[in-house]
């Protein structure tokens, strides 16, 4: 297994996302949604990237769109392949921010750093994953206090 | 007089009609909540043969053609298999149907292709059903909309079963009168006369008692119900509702499910000759099962069809051909490979904390499990040919060892597989949720966790394995021996753990207090402390093979405790999801720590107490594990894990006897075969943490040595682990590590 390249595309896939705002990854081809009724992908098709890292970008593209149950099944099938993958343990930890679940994505984010060992990259991913979630869960607690002072 | 007995009557008939409505009203809606299992995931690379994609297709009732064309079928080419898959709705949403090519080379899948020709990354096959949360009263339906029912259907029932259906009210007295003169002249009951309505009644009752009164109340209530209810409503009650079938303790209900069992097709595909064979069914489901008996099941058949030809629903011609065609069943999923009553007991378990029984029963779930149909199938294969084998080997009884086997991923917390007993079909007592029994040696693996945690030890510290009198509370002493009655003396905590030396483990118990164990137990993965008792150093606490399975799972998972799960997700009958049921970790330990543990848990499988593993498993393949066993040998453990796997087997005897195996002797050899036959599966290798350091020490001193020195075993431990240097073998300060050299510049400074 190679792991490093994987991580390598992944992070390829991630960085090609993020500047085109999601649109360019041939492999998540799914049949745009009408009409209310969500479609799933389907069979995905390849690209040179494994499995892990397509699962990877299906579910960062459907965090993108908030459809967070989708997200929630391709890392979850992403990390089955490939559980010592600290991109896609990072991944888990950002949805469960973007879910709320604050000690979760803070448990997922120093998992993360553990695999990663000498990995700097990933290091400091997971170090942006804590520092946001801290932030998040800030003003999540804030935002509840000032709630409880109005009534 | 007159009068209250018109009141009497008119009162009976009300409370009959009353019963019969609120039954009629209910039965609309109990729909059991059906339960999958997890869907095979395809893609270029997966060890897989392709006979294991046809088995899982076979699973979900796809059936095998000679030439492609309708959704749920399968052809075979050379090395490669071509799918139409059916929609599906998934968890994450529905998945329309696609035709793919999945190729194989060397047992592995090579490429998938759609119809299109493009190569697919990564897809999953339509889940196998594992079967429903019925009711109590066990009867299992896919109830089918009125649209979904084939106007020849309707017309076959009613030609054969009720002719004038559209026109009596409920009862047929013309019927009734001949099957009266019949029965008259015979002497006894013979000939019915009931009407599709009043079978219907008969259904929801449940009884077959042929007395008057209760013929009389049937009558009643079909009437009453077709005086609020229209012929089509009735029609597709009794379609839903009426009985075709057993496959074990499930009751296969309507015509829905039916053509699903027998056909592996819906009942819109179904052809004249197949729904002709349900039609002949009716009369006597068991009598005409077309499994057991094809030749009467057919014989009956081609009656019916020659019957529909005779009423002019179809053509004599159509008839002819009909008759032509052999029974062709799709292999029956109960036949004990997809009947899995331990797992669904756990998923039974994990649901009911979220739902009612009632709503699991009635109210039309959809619930996605983790279960690997292969894995399963496999474990109990291996647990019981396991037993038998023990059994043979050691002239025991056969029948006396019973076992238990859980086997889950540990990365995604999911349960794989749970085996509850060898009679794994059997729905009896559940070993791997409910036989607790002491653990043994299997609680070494915290005792020195604990040690670590105290900052005080390494696994290349000395301790000795020396007697050791521990005073109890209530005046006694205990003296605990090792299993060989042998005195190790001085040696590492790598190889005390690593052999399993029981004064070695207790001594470092009583240094650091049961407490520290006690609790390290519980964050691995109990729900409270055991009862710190020095006895608790050497395993007496009682687990379930469960409870076993997601202490492991923790030290598979490098530190990180996750609730096991059954159940993925639940959706309700729109597709919608109620529930999702994530990975949710908690930090049980200082990962750095464990993954010293899980170093002397490799060592177990390499030279301790698990080496009899590498009969079984190949070389390349690295694991780790412990064996436990309990005193005077009546439990047998083995609990161990890859980097994909994590398995426990409890071995022993139901009246708790002595069964005269260790931890390696009995559970082992089940737990070995087992791995060794997952055949996807790879070597646990985790990520050193970034605070380890590589060395290499004496295994028996724990003393800092080189590859070159006599029995060494290269271990990562904490970059400021101090270490003693063993002299004489060649070690050098340029050989040693920083944290050596680090330590030994500190002595000569």
């Amino acid at each position: 297994m190679d792991r490093p390249a994987d991580r390598l595309i992944a992070s390829v896939c991630l960085a090609v996302a993020l500047t085109t705002g999601g649109c360019a990854l041939g492999p998540v081809s799914g049949t745009p949604s009408s009409g209310g009724v969500t479609e799933s992908a389907g069979p995905t098709a390849a690209s040179s990237a494994s499995p892990a890292a397509v699962l990877l970008a299906q579910s960062q593209a459907a965090r993108a769109d908030g459809d967070y149950g989708r997200a929630a099944t391709a890392i979850e099938r992403a990390v089955r392949l490939e559980p010592n993958d600290p991109t896609l343990w990072l991944e888990y930890g950002r949805l469960q921010l973007a879910l709320g679940n604050f000690d979760q994505a803070l448990a997922q984010a120093r998992r993360a750093a553990n695999l990663a060992g000498s990995d700097a990259a990933i290091s400091s991913e997971a170090s942006r994953l804590i520092a946001d979630a801290n932030r998040e869960r800030a003003r999540a607690e804030a935002a509840a206090a000032r709630e409880a002072e109005l009534h | 007089m007159l009068g209250l007995a018109c009141i009497g009557v008119t009162g009976y008939v009300a409370y009959l009609g009353w019963i019969v409505l609120t039954q009629f009203e209910t039965r609309h809606w109990d729909l059991p909540a059906k339960v999958y299992a997890a869907p095979l995931e395809l893609y270029p690379g997966r060890a897989l043969e392709r006979d294991a994609v046809v088995t899982e297709l076979q699973r979900a009732g796809f059936r095998r053609v000679e030439s492609l064309g309708a959704a749920g079928t399968y052809r075979l080419g050379t090395g490669s298999i071509a799918i139409v898959t059916r929609p599906f709705r998934f968890a994450d949403g529905l998945e329309p149907s696609q035709a793919v090519t999945v190729r194989f080379e060397d047992s592995r899948v090579a490429a998938i292709e759609d119809e299109r020709g493009q190569a697919v990354a990564i897809m999953r096959l339509e889940p196998a059903p594992l079967g429903s949360i019925y009711p109590s009263h066990g009867e299992d339906r896919l109830v089918v909309d009125p649209n979904d029912i084939p106007t020849l259907l309707g017309d076959a029932l009613k030609a054969v079963e009720d002719q004038r259906f559209d026109e009596h009210f409920g009862i047929d007295l013309r019927s009734i009168a001949r099957a009266l003169v019949v029965n008259v002249r015979a002497g006894e009951v013979q000939q019915g006369g009931s009407t599709l309505t009043q079978q219907l009644v008969k259904s929801y009752f449940l009884s077959n008692e042929q007395t008057l009164s209760r013929k009389l109340n049937e009558a009643v209530m079909a009437v009453v119900l077709e005086l609020f209810y229209d012929k089509q409503a009735l029609l597709t009650a009794y379609v839903n509702e009426v009985y075709l079938g057993q496959d074990g303790a499930r009751a296969i209900h309507g015509f829905g499910l039916a053509s699903r069992f027998y056909f592996g097709k819906t009942l819109t595909d179904l052809e004249l000759h197949e729904m002709a064979l349900l039609v002949a069914a009716l009369r006597g489901p068991s009598y005409y099962d077309p499994r057991r008996f094809p030749e009467r099941a057919r014989e009956r058949r081609d009656l019916v069809l020659e019957l529909l030809a005779a009423r002019d629903v179809i053509e004599s011609d159509e008839a002819v051909v009909a008759k032509r065609h052999d029974i062709e069943l799709v292999a029956r999923q109960g036949a004990g490979t997809s009947y899995y009553p331990a797992f669904m007991e756990l998923v039974r378990r994990q649901l009911r904390a979220d739902y009612r029984e009632d709503d699991l029963a009635t109210r039309g779930l959809t619930v996605f499990s983790t279960l690997d149909p292969r894995q399963q199938d496999l474990t109990e294969r291996t647990l019981t040919d396991g037993l038998e084998r023990l059994e043979a080997n050691r002239a025991l009884e056969p029948g006396f060892l019973e076992g238990a086997v859980v086997v889950t991923n540990p990365h995604s917390a999911e349960v794989l597989a749970v085996v509850g007993g060898r009679r794994a079909g059997f729905d009896g007592f559940n070993r791997a949720l409910d036989a607790r029994r002491p653990i043994g040696s299997l609680i070494k693996p915290a005792v020195y966790l604990a040690a670590l945690e105290t900052g005080q030890y390494s696994l290349a510290s000395p301790i000795d394995d020396l007697p050791i009198d521990v005073p109890l509370p209530n005046g006694t002493v205990w003296s605990p021996a090792n299993f060989d009655d042998e005195i190790h003396g001085p040696t590492s905590l790598l190889r005390a753990l690593t052999e399993s030396f029981n004064m070695a483990t207790v001594r470092l118990g009583m240094e650091i207090g049961p407490e520290r164990v006690a609790d390290a137990l519980a964050r691995l993965g109990l729900a409270e402390a055991p009862a710190a008792l020095p006895s608790l150093l050497l395993g007496a606490v009682d687990l379930t093979p469960l409870d076993v399975a997601q202490v492991y799972n923790s030290l598979a998972n490098g530190g990180y405790r996750a609730p096991l799960r059954a159940v993925n997700a639940v959706l309700d009958t729109n597709g919608q999801a109620l529930s999702r049921y994530p990975i949710e970790i908690t930090e049980a330990t200082d990962p750095a720590l464990l993954y010293q543990i899980n170093q002397a848990l490799v060592q177990v499988i390499e030279r301790g107490t698990g080496r009899s593993a590498r009969n079984w498993l190949d070389r390349s393949l690295t694991v780790a594990g412990k064996t436990g066993t309990s005193d005077e040998y009546r439990d047998s453990w083995f609990a161990g894990f890859t980097g994909d796997h994590l398995a426990v087997v409890w071995v022993g005897a139901d009246d708790n006897s002595p069964t005269g195996m260790t931890g390696a002797s009995g559970a082992l050899s089940i737990w070995a075969p087992l791995i060794a036959n997952v055949g996807d599966t790879r070597s646990f290798a985790p990520t050193p943490p970034a605070s380890v350091e590589e060395t290499w020490i004496e295994y028996q001193t724990g003393l800092a040595a080189t590859p070159r020195c006599a029995d060494v075993v290269r271990l990562d431990l904490a970059a400021d682990t101090p270490l003693e240097a063993k002299p004489g073998c060649g070690l050098f300060l340029r050989d040693l590590g920083r944290n050596v050299k680090r330590w030994i510049d500190r002595l000569t400074d």
